[in-house]
């Protein structure tokens, strides 16, 4: 395309789409720099009271960020692995013995991605007090891996389908047993499937908002995605700490991005395609 | 066990393998969906104790509230505006940044693509708050600018324009997602294509329309099930914006299912609003893998 007024007009279109996208985004931040007073009386103050990194300290004390941070970390390994290794074992006998019962609950588990989990909520805070599971980091995890388990999966049951089955079976003529050959053999092979399922449902973990109000009440249990709930209320008189706050539980989750970019864009486009 | 046959062998072990799973989905799916579908036969609220069974009462009043019918027409508008922008938006950023003469457009496909890593309730504060029409900082310039008084640019409290910008924030927030998808889908089309249509004499609107638009279709249903299942279970952004309001203007079935049972303590009925809203999800759910299913056998 040489076409020189069509080049400018992309520049510019992408140029904006940009601008929507990071002004919003740099005002947070500059609004966490500034001295919330001043900010309300002039927009750029930040050049006259130089950065307020103390917003950054009030925000981490008072929106006890190292807690959440803590407990969402507990929460997303316990369930990734619930849902990694719940997945690949259901794949992997479908793969293996094929039977009718396998098959059966392939299905039954791939329906629950039609379940809208808001549906869910009321019954699920009653499951979850029945088993006393409310307010417990195993109470979340359980819900997270049901949420990501349809997905997940899918993702397994299509990569075992494409392995050849000469592999396992080898596997086994060297006295492995049939969880021998799993655990040697199908699980070291599924290292992007791996990464794939734990991409997709961190983010979901991550992103997530109505399961955490439901099972958590206690205040210390919460996970840094709902914890500004209780920050950001009407009466708030430093919004500038709420802001500081938002900065700081979004740097992880974009600095991995950047980190493994690739991972990620595999994982959402394999995701997506999948259904 | 050797004194077992090899097929029963195999329907044992079958079944130790599923056990995780089936354990995780018994618990965290299927016992909570029967009871939820239990609870909205019974006219259980949160101050009597007890339940009673009322049979299909609830499914009735359903179908002749007001509310729940202005929260189905919000949830059908948000569901076409999201739907229908966000894919046009991102397709035609996707195909921009596709182009070879493009420099630096990974920095800009990265960019766009932030938003969707950031939690709900992040950005959901965060609109409220640039929104706000007495601490946001577009009302403060707009006021700078002597546009409007401080406190009249309020697009979330008024009934015509607050459910314009919960869409608009949803659209923000997901481009990325779309675009991300139909970059991949424009990368599987094959270069040989654009070089024959090229020798046919075809401008690059024609080859978009003739051979980009064909070929991407996968990704196009892909994009509309995804934003068509997402915005009918719409939840978050209501509920953090503008909590349903003003006047239930920006109620959405999710959100108006959470306020009768959680806020009012309308738990049955709540659940019979949930019911609603599983079937609707599940037969587009259900149109949707037959399409990529038929779509399937076509490729």
């Amino acid at each position: 395309m040489k076409n020189y007024p069509a080049r400018v007009f992309c520049y510019l279109v992408v140029m904006v789409a940009v601008l929507v996208v990071v002004v919003p985004l740099s005002l947070v931040v500059l609004m966490s720099l500034s001295d919330w007073s001043a900010f309300q009386k002039d927009v750029f103050s930040i050049f006259e009271t130089g950065p307020q990194w103390q917003n950054f300290v009030e925000a981490w004390e008072v929106g006890k960020m190292g807690l959440y941070f803590k407990n969402t970390l507990i929460v997303l390994v316990m369930s990734l692995l619930m849902t990694n290794v719940s997945a690949s074992l259901l794949a992997y006998s479908i793969k293996k013995f094929d039977t009718r019962f396998s098959n059966t609950m392939y299905y039954v588990v791939l329906a629950g991605m039609f379940i809208p989990v808001q549906a869910l909520m009321l019954p699920l805070y009653n499951t979850m007090s029945a088993l006393g599971l409310l307010n417990t980091y195993f109470g979340l995890a359980l819900v997270y891996s049901g949420m990501g388990l349809p997905m997940a999966t899918m993702l397994y049951a299509g990569f075992y389908r494409n392995l050849p089955k000469e592999l396992l079976e080898a596997a086994e003529i060297d006295g492995c047993s049939s969880f021998g050959a799993y655990l040697k053999v199908a699980l070291p092979l599924s290292k992007t499937i791996i990464t794939t399922v734990s991409i997709l449902s961190g983010l979901t973990i991550w992103k997530d908002f109505y399961i955490n109000i439901i099972v958590v009440s206690d205040a210390n249990m919460k996970l840094i995605s709902t914890s500004m709930l209780a920050f950001v209320s009407e009466y708030t008189t430093n919004w500038s700490g709420v802001c500081a706050a938002m900065v700081v539980q979004s740097i992880p989750v974009i600095a991995l991005y950047l980190l493994l970019q690739k991972q990620f864009v595999n994982g959402i486009t394999a995701g997506a395609v999948k259904g | 066990m050797y004194a077992l046959t090899r097929r029963t062998r195999s329907r044992i072990e079958s079944v130790l393998y599923a056990l995780p799973i089936l354990l995780i989905f018994v618990f965290a799916v299927a016992i909570p969906l029967v009871q939820c579908f239990l609870y909205s036969l019974t006219d259980w609220k949160s101050i009597n104790l007890e339940k009673n069974f009322v049979g299909l009462l609830n499914y009735v009043r359903v179908f002749q509230d007001s509310v729940f019918l202005k929260a189905a027409k919000n949830t059908l508008i948000v569901t076409f505006f999201v739907s229908f922008l966000q894919n046009a938006f991102s397709l035609f950023l996707a195909t921009i940044l596709n182009q070879k003469f493009f420099r630096g457009r990974e920095i800009a496909r990265s960019i766009i693509f932030i938003p969707t890593l950031i939690a709900t309730m992040v950005l959901g504060s965060m609109w409220r708050l640039l929104l706000s029409p007495v601490r946001g900082p577009f009302a403060m310039l707009l006021k700078a600018l002597e546009v409007t008084n401080r406190g009249d640019f309020n697009v979330l409290a008024k009934e015509s324009t607050a459910l314009y910008a919960i869409i608009f924030i949803m659209v923000w927030q997901y481009v990325g997602y779309n675009m991300l998808i139909y970059t991949a889908g424009l990368n599987s089309v094959p270069e040989e294509l654009y070089e024959s249509a090229k020798i046919d004499g075809a401008g690059p609107i024609a080859m978009f329309f003739r051979v980009t638009l064909p070929l991407i279709m996968p990704s196009i249903t892909t994009n509309m099930f995804l934003n068509v299942i997402g915005c009918l279970k719409c939840f978050e952004y209501v509920y953090i914006v503008t909590s349903g309001g003003p006047n239930h203007a920006t109620e959405t079935l999710a959100t108006y299912m959470y306020n009768t049972a959680f806020g009012q303590g309308q738990y049955g009925y709540g659940s019979a609003i949930s019911c609603v809203l599983f079937v609707v999800v599940a037969i587009v759910g259900i149109v949707q893998t037959k399409v990529l299913r038929s779509r399937e056998v076509e490729m």
